[in-house]
């Protein structure tokens, strides 16, 4: 740690928070998260030369050689890219086989077109896919096929009521595994969970909130089960007409990549018990798989590398250099000594203020920022890997995106598809129909960490 | 974001299947401008006819001949009390098929426009080559521009097909629309316009064939032993029917005279019905 004068702390603090109101203004500005953050890593970069906070020099390797690199390439926490990047790929060449599209459709013919059969399912389908894919994709499939399947059954009534409840349901998705959302590939990380650990502590609360979301919605949103007869027998007619097998181009690879998603999961949790793949990391294992499924289409891969979200791989590689940065400029020693007093009000006090407190902060801009500042301060205050203030960020992280339409990339997406629908919905009306929600996930994820975790 | 593409997807997974729906006449009305005295076989020769058909139930003939009506109105009011299942009638009502062979005369325009009944239109009465009778039909021909989801209309060409008859089934998308499509496709940059003409032809088509096939799974489901023949292309419509008629020998051709395309019969069925003046039409 260099030292570092209080006001030189100071203004990179503020550089800190203009970029978090960048991010939270991201609509507004007409800019994406990549371009925001860039902008911020070259002035972050910049200030840290002219302050002298950073640490210029040769990086010194395990092997004991030290090599030269440019100061912001150890900035970057490559596993995190390595991860996102190798599932981003993975993902994408075995949803082209349509097991996806099929898993879904097979679901709303199995409803017979009830609706609420309809909404239970749908309800496990965002949690399952934003659990295995990642929670804008998840919101993207579920929240089209309901657009088209709620059309096609004429129950365009309940259009609002389905999406905002998969909306808010990715955010309960994306806390059930290790990989299912970017705040728990940093956290998980920074704290050292293991994959299955992460499973078996989150997999509980993820079904007790989703029953809870999902008793909620059919109570708010009066979505019934069908009682005549007719409108049954009209709602099985309807759902019949969806052929699950449209999307598959070939049997042969749908079946592979049924194969290839369940290795996927299986190598995924067990990665920390494999000597070899320990040392190698779960960003080996995602670059592994994608390369494996991309031997499909060797051919034609540049479809596979055009469909990566490249402004999010980008977004994450400048926040990393702009969270490092803030680190050397001893910024986040400043919001340490913050969190520690937060913490130091006492077990329970402490946990439960970490909860809604990064929930709240994360429910107004992104939570990846968050959880990466966050992470980085408890690993240097040496937090133990089991101790529930792990938990308590977590969970705060990923639930406070369902407090407002810009909480989170999929809510985003949500509102996007309701708009889309021509469904008149604000900010405010979305703050309205998701505040009973969001406070029920809170309150139960700090009963849940204060009495099972703690 | 790749909403639309997803979007896309499911649309592209709804398949309008055929539902099979069993045909019961009710009342059958016999139009003729001639007195009921003049009328001959034909009344006895309709009736084997429609006795033939793969229909429910028995039917009762209605003979509406000079003396029932006098002009167009009182025709549809006729029609309108008695509510027939089917119409029977000929081209050029109360005009001689010499006059006028360009047209199929005022009465038949007006009892497709004017009612939902169907109504089979049976060659003139002094041609030649239909000699006034009528055939259970082995070989139909069922033409629309928009095949996929018209169960009604495939279901009264299946119910008028006979038992191990062909039952083709036509839709001709137009190619000259669809070459003005490509054409505007062609001068937008941002679409591959070779893969956008591949993938919209094969699109274009893969439905109304997705659809023929539900109908051969239904009528297998239902015992009706018929081969559905499907004739789906791309093309010139009026002039490719033309072509399938002579090509498969074609005895009773079906179509609408009510959908979009063919508003007041002033497209495709009565081009068809006008050409097509030897033939049994059936139409919707």
């Amino acid at each position: 740690m260099h030292e570092v004068s209080a006001p030189t702390t100071w203004l990179f603090a503020a550089v800190l928070v203009a970029m978090i109101v960048g991010l939270a203004l991201e609509e507004r500005l007409h800019a994406r998260k990549s371009m925001i953050t860039g902008l911020f890593a070259v002035v972050s970069l910049g200030l840290g030369a002219a302050f002298g906070v950073l640490p210029f020099g040769e990086v010194v390797l395990p092997n004991g050689h030290a090599i030269g690199l440019p100061v912001y390439v150890p900035a970057i926490d490559w596993e995190v890219i390595a991860i996102i990047l190798g599932a981003s790929l993975f993902i994408d060449v075995v949803s082209r086989s349509g097991i996806f599209s099929w898993t879904a459709i097979s679901l709303t013919r199995l409803s017979g077109g009830d609706p609420l059969r309809l909404l239970v399912f749908y309800a496990a389908l965002t949690v399952v896919f934003s659990a295995l894919l990642n929670n804008v994709t998840a919101m993207i499939i579920v929240g089209s096929l309901t657009v088209v399947s709620l059309g096609k059954l004429e129950r365009d009534d309940l259009l609002l009521g389905f999406l905002l409840t998969e909306g808010l349901l990715t955010n309960i998705g994306g806390l059930l595994t290790l990989i299912s959302s970017v705040p728990n590939i940093i956290l998980g990380n920074k704290a050292g969970i293991a994959f299955v650990s992460f499973f078996l502590v989150a997999a509980p609360y993820a079904v007790l909130a989703t029953a809870l979301t999902l008793g909620m919605a059919v109570w708010l949103f009066g979505i019934r089960p069908l009682a005549a007869a007719t409108a049954r027998a009209d709602g099985a007619r309807q759902v019949a007409n969806f052929d699950p097998r449209d999307g598959i181009e070939s049997v042969a690879f749908f079946k592979l990549s049924w194969g290839l998603l369940a290795a996927f999961i299986l190598t995924i949790a067990t990665t920390t018990v494999i000597p070899g793949l320990r040392e190698l990391g779960m960003g080996f294992v995602a670059m592994a798989f994608a390369i494996v499924a991309m031997l499909r289409y060797k051919h034609e891969v540049d479809r596979n590398y055009a469909a990566l979200d490249w402004d999010l791989l980008f977004f994450f590689v400048f926040l990393f250099v702009v969270i490092n940065v803030m680190e050397h400029a001893g910024v986040l020693h400043l919001l340490g000594e913050g969190i520690g007093a937060l913490i130091a009000t006492g077990e329970v006090t402490g946990a439960g203020l970490l909860i809604w407190s990064s929930a709240l902060a994360s429910s107004v801009t992104d939570n990846v920022p968050l959880a990466a500042v966050m992470g980085t301060i408890l690993a240097d205050q040496q937090v133990p890997t089991d101790s529930h203030l792990w938990w308590a960020t977590i969970f705060g992280t990923n639930l406070g995106g369902n407090f407002t339409p810009i909480g989170s990339a999929s809510t985003v997406v949500a509102v996007a598809v309701i708009h889309k629908q021509g469904l008149p919905l604000s900010f405010v009306g979305f703050v309205r129909a998701a505040l009973p929600f969001a406070l029920a996930h809170l309150l139960l994820a700090t009963a849940y960490v204060l009495l099972f975790l703690r | 974001m790749r909403l639309d593409e997803f979007e896309s997807v499911f649309r592209s997974a709804i398949k309008p299947r055929f539902t099979y729906a069993p045909l019961d006449l009710g009342t059958v009305l016999l139009v003729s401008d001639r007195p009921a005295d003049h009328l001959g076989e034909r009344p006895a020769i309709l009736e084997r006819f429609l006795g033939s058909l793969n229909t429910t139930g028995s039917f009762d003939l209605v003979v509406a001949a000079q003396e029932d009506w006098r002009d167009v109105p009182g025709l549809l009011s006729l029609v309108e009390q008695r509510r027939p299942g089917l119409v029977v009638t000929w081209r050029n009502l109360l005009e001689g098929e010499q006059e006028l062979p360009w047209t199929v005369g005022p009465v038949v325009h007006a009892l497709t426009q004017a009612t939902d009944i169907p109504l089979l239109l049976a060659p003139a009465p002094g041609s030649s080559a239909a000699g006034g009778t009528l055939a259970t039909p082995t070989r139909v021909l069922v033409v629309t521009d928009h095949l996929t989801g018209d169960d009604h209309l495939v279901n009264w060409g299946v119910h008028f097909t006979a038992q191990r008859g062909h039952l083709h089934l036509a839709h001709i998308e137009e190619r000259t629309t669809f070459e003005h499509y490509m054409d505007v496709i062609g001068r937008l940059p941002s679409i591959d316009t070779d893969a956008a003409r591949e993938r919209i032809h094969d699109k274009l088509l893969e439905l109304p064939e997705d659809y023929c096939i539900s109908i051969v799974e239904a009528l297998a489901h239902h015992g009706i032993d018929e081969r559905v023949v499907s004739l789906v292309s791309l093309g010139d419509p009026l002039a490719d029917y033309q072509a399938l008629l002579e090509k498969h020998r074609i005895e009773l051709l079906v179509c609408n005279t009510k959908d979009a395309g063919q508003e007041a019969m002033a497209s495709l069925a009565h081009a068809l019905a006008v050409e097509l003046r030897r033939l049994p039409l059936l139409l919707l």
